[in-house]
């Protein structure tokens, strides 16, 4: 075991050329600063912290909340500068630390707009804020290379996303009935070329086959330095074709730049010899290493860390039922694209004393975004419920007890109700825990 | 331990550039992603199925919808001239009935509530709903002139089908009040003259959104029948279809929570609240409901051409034969409470009861099973996914 360990130290603290990790931080960099104008272009930052009048917390994160008008606008001001920062390695590590604060914070205001691409930016950024990536050390040639688990930390977290992507696939669903894809597939049957065929069923279990398939190895071949060219050519490809087939804003963008991290950590410096932005005659990249051993406080960290990225996806083996249907342990687990899943929500307030129930607009509570994502997942029910029975008190409108009628439809099959009209769900609290109130999920398969 | 010096070797830079060469194929597949959507060959085979259910919605339910609306207000005008040239119980009898058929026709066009009825907005410039009953008697009791320019500048709830609603019935006084006021009342001369530009303006609203959407006006049909193939608005076939999917949602919304439950009492604790109906005046909520649930049904089972149904039957087909019953189904019950609505909500509350829970399963169908079916993008937002 000591053995094991000390190939590993041995390993970890091997030299590799810093020049690919260079390039992955103005990759990063560049692709936040895309990603923050865009999302201030595209009226998002409007339609996300000051339209709605309500929130949706993660557990724990209460407090975080928008900040008043124009806060969020110098919040995603500083974000764009900070990510222009990291891209040109000044003060790097104060900036790729402030730049993920200022990112998740922005992203933990509303579990409604969870993406997992924004948890991946959050991972990354952290990551990132370990690594010796700045311009000024890289510029005066003090470290031409950084020990390799600079590197192997970074295409572990890539990894991750694709590896854990291809596990959730791993499903019933996905592999016996090739559904959410023959859903989407078929509505999208005018896309060029291969779309004739979408409407066929063989092909949706082509896709989600070859999709899981690609999922689970993508990243050995990107590894493989003989596969690697046709790896890379096959992730963009697959990134292009599904941000063509469904709207996955920059997710297609992130990850087919964040997969250069498993190209050969000197393909950077070679491409700039070759158009003679560098001197052949400068040292050898790998003269000069900054290669002091990993204290056994970062083993221990980066360890845990990995360790929290290998189970975290797995925790919804902790919940009872299934996790398309109960969303326990579904976020921050690389679920990416799983579920077509619509619901019909109506929310009454029922006085305890006269029995009198009445429905709620919830139209004066959340926008039409949040109804839409908060009728399939009952943690945001929970809270709405309370969101409401709060009003009512504040109001003066007296203890109310506040029940749903909640009809759920998924990946294709019929709708069933997601949780006990009778059940006050004022009186339910919110944890961690099981939510055993939930209604069991549907057994039969998929209709088509 | 001194590290071990790894030497540039001419492997490790040829696989530099083979990754490098990798690079650059990748980015110009990337660079080619918003080619593709131009590549389509349009032959039939390449076309998605949307393209037939939405050149045939387009062209024998909209259309012919908006055409409708048109044709009714105009008669509307004319009925309503008549009546206000020599008001008499046959002519007002003319001027309700215009008015009955033209808000069902409008009622019909209420499951397609996108494009320039909202860009212009013109729902709320004829429809607004309620009326304000005072705010008219003190504009016809007034010294302001009684013009097109006026009148138009008037608040919705003083312009549109609503103020002749309150112009032509009275469900409380009877017809004849109605009729005294034309004729003998103080300022009746103000208040034909009134009835007459109201129904005009609400005309000019009709044909602007008639023409908005014909071929040889604003052509905004265009935009469906050229979806993913040309259209400004929608970038494909399926966005095209969210957006019906969620108009008939909307539609079967509005008569589920606001038509019907509403006045039934459903928001304030089971208590009727007959304020809350549409059209308490004429007692034509009814047929309101009926003719917005009967375009529901229109867009979704086709007028003789294709509609979301062909969609829905060729991915389920037990699905569709369920929405098909489940609108039958509210249609005949709304159909089956007595009328008129106003006496409904408190003497016959079973049958309300029963066809306001008709409409909820069929709302919940669309909401639900359709839109997973057709893998709608619900309430049309533009959000990223992954």
């Amino acid at each position: 075991m000591v053995g094991v360990l000390k190939a590993l130290s041995l390993a970890l603290r091997k030299p590799v050329d810093v020049a690919s990790l260079i390039a992955f931080r103005i990759g990063f960099g560049l692709l936040m600063v895309a990603a923050s104008v865009r999302f201030v272009a595209k009226g998002f930052l409007h339609d996300e912290y000051d339209v709605p009048r309500h929130f949706f917390h993660y557990w724990g994160f209460e407090w975080v909340r928008p900040w008043p008008f124009p806060g969020m606008y110098v919040h995603y001001a500083l974000m764009t500068l900070t990510a222009m920062s990291v891209a040109l390695g000044y003060r790097y590590r104060a900036s790729v630390i402030l730049f993920g604060l200022l990112f998740t914070y922005a992203h933990f205001i509303d579990k409604t707009n969870y993406l997992n691409h924004y948890y991946l930016v959050t991972c990354v950024s952290l990551v990132m804020a370990f690594l010796p990536l700045d311009h000024e050390r890289v510029k005066h040639a003090r470290i031409a290379s950084v020990p390799s688990w600079c590197l192997w930390i970074v295409r572990f977290q890539v990894g991750c996303v694709y590896f854990f992507g291809g596990v959730a696939k791993l499903k019933s669903d996905w592999i016996c009935h090739a559904q959410p894809l023959t859903i989407w597939l078929s509505a999208n049957s005018d896309f060029p070329g291969i779309g004739r065929w979408f409407h066929e069923k063989w092909f949706a279990y082509a896709f989600s086959w070859a999709g899981a398939a690609f999922d689970l190895t993508i990243v050995g071949w990107l590894l493989w330095s003989r596969s690697r060219s046709f790896a890379y050519v096959a992730l963009v490809a697959f990134h292009v074709v599904t941000g063509r087939l469904f709207q996955l804003g920059m997710f297609p963008w992130i990850m087919s730049g964040l997969a250069i991290i498993f190209f050969d950590p000197s393909w950077p410096r070679a491409l700039l010899e070759r158009l003679r932005f560098l001197s052949p005659s400068r040292p050898s990249p790998l003269s000069e290493t900054d290669s002091k051993p990993l204290p056994c406080w970062g083993l221990g960290l980066a360890l845990a860390y990995i360790v929290v990225q290998l189970l975290t996806p797995l925790r919804h083996w902790l919940y009872p039922g299934d996790v398309l249907w109960t969303e326990q342990g579904f976020r921050f687990a690389w679920n990416v694209m799983l579920i077509e899943k619509n619901g019909a929500l109506e929310m009454s307030v029922t006085d305890p004393a006269t029995h009198a129930s009445s429905l709620i607009d919830l139209g004066a509570y959340l926008t039409p975004y949040q109804v839409k994502m908060a009728s399939t997942q009952p943690d945001m029910i929970l809270e709405l419920a309370h969101i409401v029975a709060k009003d009512y008190a504040r109001r003066g409108l007296g203890r109310v007890e506040v029940h749903v009628d909640a009809q759920v439809a998924l990946n294709g099959r019929r709708s069933k109700s997601f949780i006990a009209p009778t059940l006050d769900l004022a009186a339910v609290q919110e944890s961690l825990g099981p939510k055993s109130w939930l209604l069991p999920g549907p057994l039969e398969a998929p209709e088509f | 331990m001194q590290p071990r010096r790894p030497v540039p070797s001419m492997l490790s830079i040829s696989r530099a550039k083979a990754s490098f060469v990798v690079f650059a194929c990748a980015t110009a597949l990337a660079s080619l992603t918003p080619l593709l959507g131009s590549c389509s060959d349009g032959t039939a085979s390449s076309s998605s199925d949307a393209k037939p259910v939405l050149a045939d919605v387009t062209g024998s339910v909209i259309l012919p919808a908006y055409r409708l609306a048109d044709a009714a207000a105009g008669e509307l005008v004319a009925k309503t001239n008549a009546f206000a040239a020599t008001p008499s119980a046959q002519t007002l009898l003319g001027a309700q009935n215009a008015w009955r058929s033209s808000r069902k026709a409008w009622h019909a066009t209420e499951a397609f509530r996108f494009g320039p009825v909202k860009t212009k907005n013109i729902t709320s410039a004829i429809d607004f709903w309620p009326a304000r009953l005072e705010g008219i008697e003190a504009f016809v009791g007034g010294v302001e002139t009684i013009d097109a320019s006026t009148v138009d500048a008037l608040g919705a709830n003083a312009k549109g089908f609503m103020a002749l609603e309150a112009l032509f019935f009275d469900s409380a006084a009877g017809d004849a009040a109605v009729l005294t006021r034309f004729v003998s009342a103080p300022h009746a001369d103000r208040r034909r003259r009134y009835a007459g530009i109201v129904a005009a303006l609400v005309q000019a609203k009709t044909s602007e959104l008639a023409t908005a959407w014909e071929p040889t006006g604003g052509n905004f049909a265009r935009e469906l029948t050229e979806a993913g193939s040309g259209s400004a608005l929608f970038p494909s076939g399926k966005s095209a279809i969210d957006q019906l999917v969620n108009s008939v949602i909307f539609a079967t919304d509005l008569v589920t929570g606001t038509k019907l439950g509403k006045p039934y009492g459903t928001k304030s604790g089971g208590e009727p609240r007959p304020a809350d109906e549409e059209s308490a005046r004429s007692d034509n909520s009814l047929v309101d409901m009926v003719s917005t649930l009967d375009g529901v049904r229109v867009m979704y089972a086709g007028a003789g051409g294709k509609g979301l149904s062909d969609l829905v039957r060729a991915k389920n087909p037990s699905l569709d034969a369920r929405v098909l019953a489940a609108m039958e189904d509210v249609l005949r019950k709304v159909a089956a409470i007595p009328p008129p609505f106003r006496t409904a909500i408190t003497s016959q509350r079973p049958a309300v009861e029963n066809a306001y829970q008709a409409a909820r399963t069929l709302k919940n169908l669309l909401s639900t099973e359709v839109a997973t079916a057709l893998a709608t993008t619900l309430a049309f937002n533009d959000s990223d996914g992954d």
